[in-house]
């Protein structure tokens, strides 16, 4: 009986690992084929924009592949060696490359920025620089994400107001980051700001006049 | 702001021009593409070297037309004009 439950399970773990890998391998197709047409418009227009556009696809995609014919080798073998090991760092491996594809699309598209003449003022370009903005917008939202979470589980006040101020900050610089291409989100994006300061220092306020 | 046209835009803007109308004149050309005389007579020669329009003669005048290179790059220029402006871009 125990041994049977086991193949079952091994069944399961199989099929759970096979449709993972091929999903993945048929996401990587797709990839390697935007890949080609990003390739074909780069030989056509010289436009650096799609040799990165490219090489983004290129990345995420052999890193797919990559990781889902492992899978499939290593559930063909039996029994299959290292089978987790293995699976967790070929996991690492691909999300590392897939992270630098989707740099590559950032950098991409903070080129075509600067490149086009959307730059109205000059004042933008000196106060606001794109790839940190866009830093700042990654890493509060996994604080707002965070946040909201702990919210959910606790369901404090105080928290909400946290959460709004982080959640302003992060419009504020979304803002700040599209204020490359209309000048005057910069301004807004201030005002959107100095709002979540105010939910921080209604904190602080709750917080004096706790007994 | 005034938006400049990209070589292969103004490329592909004279193959449009001359696919639609089949054969068109150098006139017809200029104005529906936009373009100074001098650009259109440098543009002009640079697609027939590269062999993608033929020059005919018609009572005296002059008419471009496509050639089978030039009718396939154009096909092939509107879907990569699509594909990059899917992305936000133009070509």
């Amino acid at each position: 009986m125990r041994v049977a439950g086991r193949g079952w399970l091994m069944l399961m773990v199989a099929a759970f690992f096979g449709a993972d890998a091929v999903m993945e391998a048929t996401c990587s197709a797709i990839g390697f084929l935007v890949a080609y047409y990003a390739f074909k418009a780069y030989r056509f227009s010289g436009n650096v924009f799609f040799k990165l556009l490219y090489l983004g696809f290129m990345a995420i995609s052999s890193a797919m592949i990559f990781r889902s014919s492992l899978i499939i080798i290593l559930l063909s073998l039996s029994p299959a060696p290292f089978l987790t090991f293995i699976i967790k760092e070929a996991s690492l491996i691909q999300s590392l490359v897939r992270a630098l594809g989707y740099f590559l699309f950032i950098v991409a598209y903070v080129k075509q920025l600067k490149a086009s003449k959307m730059e109205a003022l000059v004042l933008t370009p000196i106060l606001v620089s794109p790839l940190i903005e866009l830093a700042c917008i990654c890493m509060l939202f996994y604080l707002v994400a965070h946040m909201l979470m702990l919210l959910l589980s606790t369901r404090n006040r105080d928290l909400l107001f946290i959460l709004s101020g982080f959640t302003l900050f992060l419009a504020s610089h979304a803002l700040f980051f599209a204020s490359i291409s209309y000048s005057v989100l910069y301004l807004v994006g201030h005002v959107v700001q100095l709002l979540g300061s105010l939910c921080f220092l209604t904190v602080l306020v709750r917080v004096t006049k706790a007994r | 702001m005034k938006k400049y046209r990209s070589k292969l835009k103004i490329m592909s803007d004279m193959l449009s021009i001359i696919a639609s109308e089949g054969r068109a004149g150098p006139t017809k050309i200029m104005y529906g593409a936009n373009l100074s005389h001098e650009r259109l007579v440098r543009y002009l020669n640079e697609l027939e070297e590269r062999g993608l329009i033929k020059e005919v003669k018609v009572e005296e005048r002059s008419f471009y037309e496509l050639t089978d290179k030039g009718s396939s790059f154009l096909t092939e220029l509107r879907k990569l004009e699509a594909f990059a402006k899917a992305f936000g871009v133009e070509l």
